[in-house]
């Protein structure tokens, strides 16, 4: 955006913070600055549109509820009127407790499955080489950063819970969803309930038993059994028709070691479900013959190549 | 007229009677072009509701004005994203909820959650200047007695919480 531009941005913001006075009479002024410009009007309505959309969402909130401090505790109705004295009295807690730090991660070592419970009584079963960051700030929003987790969700219809993945963002509607962290993006996969899944401009709403893989390409849907969502806590992943580049990331996770892929194969589609728990021995002739592939040794990982014709 | 002469909404109706051309002009200046007439008879609807006795019937009705300028804003706007949103089948749910409804509850809610986390990201005062501001309607210059602040570190505050609900900061800019 050039300078001009966010001149005009601040400009109309500034405007927007008067005009939204109860007391503000400098409309001659103000109509002035809007027709300087046509871009002054595009810009300052954009704005005060969002802003009308935020207040209008505030006042469908139940209840003015402060999640920063700790669940459940509400304003109680007379400092929700005279706000300013819940501010006194809370300011000294307020100093304490931001003094503290306010996000933290969780991780898992390749392998280890660990089940979390969050402080609204969500809980998060996390699979190996997993990484979750929370925010003590904001209780009902998790990033995944890396690895898969399983979620299942306390529903609370004002305060959505988020799960961020990369350029995605899920919203759960109420729900056990699985969420895997990809190379180029994030696969969701839904047990019970509904998720609603952001990327970009693209979204779309998952019903038990749809998935989807967005990537920066776009939001593709799939289907999966409801029960084989989350069957990789026993140590079997299932596909269906899923992209072999996305397989061989399951199963990095899956057989701790890494698992790469022949280009030529990356786009390639497989349906089937695989016990993970057998010998590397037995694993490597598994693979090779669910997935129709020759697995090289390579390095300390798996390469998967297309099979010579026989 | 069907309000009696000594109702609030009755004089309320006079002023706005004397000022409709102005209104007129007022809503196409602000935007509103062809649909200026239309705006001002959202508001006259309104007024005709209107309790209490009105202080200022001109800053009230030009707030008006401004007010159901933006609302129209946002519903087509809001209409247009629902289009946009909602136009492949697959996407519909299936429960019986009208897709608008759906929508329109889930935009909410989700507005909320990133609305609240924003706010706490930024803390009090500012956040709670901002509350007292926009849901309960306090003017700036109340806030500044009741926050014991100058009325320009109120509006600094308010600027804050804007841009960072706006997205400012990170947005293109």
């Amino acid at each position: 955006m050039s300078a001009t531009n966010t001149m005009i941005e601040r400009d109309a913001l500034n405007w927007l913070v008067r005009v939204n006075d109860p007391d503000f009479d400098q409309w001659d002024a103000w109509e002035a600055w809007l027709a300087a410009d046509a871009r002054h009007a595009e810009v300052y309505w954009r704005l005060a549109e969002a802003e009308g959309d935020a207040v209008e969402a505030m006042k469908t909130a139940p209840a003015r509820t402060m999640p920063v401090i700790r669940r459940g505790f509400a304003w109680p109705r007379p400092a929700a009127i005279a706000a300013s004295v819940g501010v006194l009295a809370l300011g000294v807690a307020w100093i304490g407790w931001s003094a503290l730090p306010q996000t933290h991660m969780i991780e898992t070592a390749p392998g280890e499955q660990r089940t979390i419970t969050l402080a609204d009584g969500s809980t998060v079963v996390l699979d190996g080489a997993t990484r979750l960051a929370m925010d003590r700030r904001k209780p009902r929003e998790v990033t995944l950063e890396a690895g898969r987790a399983l979620f299942e969700v306390e529903h609370d219809e004002a305060h959505p819970f988020l799960v961020e993945v990369g350029d995605t963002t899920l919203t759960d509607l109420g729900t056990i969803f699985d969420v895997t962290r990809l190379q180029d993006g994030a696969r969701v996969s839904v047990s019970e309930g509904s998720v609603q899944v952001d990327a970009g401009a693209a979204r779309t709403v998952l019903n038990p038993g749809d998935s989807a893989v967005s990537t920066p390409r776009g939001i593709e849907r799939g289907s999966i059994a409801p029960e084989d969502v989350d069957g990789w806590r026993e140590g079997r992943l299932s596909w269906n028709d899923e992209r072999l580049s996305v397989v061989a990331q399951d199963l990095s996770r899956a057989l701790n070691r890494p698992v790469s892929l022949a280009p030529s194969l990356a786009d390639r589609r497989f349906s089937g479900s695989l016990n993970t728990t057998a010998s590397p021995g037995q694993q490597k002739a598994r693979l090779e013959l669910l997935l129709g592939v020759s697995v090289v040794e390579d390095g300390e990982g798996w390469r998967l190549e297309p099979r010579p014709a026989p | 007229m069907e309000a009696s002469p000594d109702s609030p909404a009755a004089g309320l109706e006079a002023v706005f009677a004397d000022m409709r051309p102005a209104l007129i002009r007022r809503a196409s200046a602000m935007g509103a072009g062809g649909d200026a007439e239309d705006v001002v008879q959202d508001v006259w609807l309104k007024i005709r509701n209107a309790e209490g006795p009105i202080a200022n019937p001109q800053a009230y009705l030009l707030r008006m004005v401004y007010t159901a300028v933006l609302d129209r804003r946002r519903g087509v706007r809001r209409t247009a994203a629902r289009d946009a949103a909602w136009s492949t089948p697959a996407n519909l749910p299936e429960d019986g909820v009208q897709p608008a409804d759906a929508e329109r509850r889930l935009i909410a809610a989700q507005t909320l959650a990133v609305v609240e986390a924003r706010l706490a990201a930024i803390g009090d005062p500012a956040a709670a200047i901002f509350r007292r501001h926009r849901i309960d309607g306090v003017t700036q210059r109340r806030l500044a007695e009741e926050f014991g602040m100058g009325l320009s570190t109120v509006e600094k505050h308010l600027r804050k919480v804007y841009a960072a609900l706006l997205d400012l900061a990170g947005d293109e800019a």
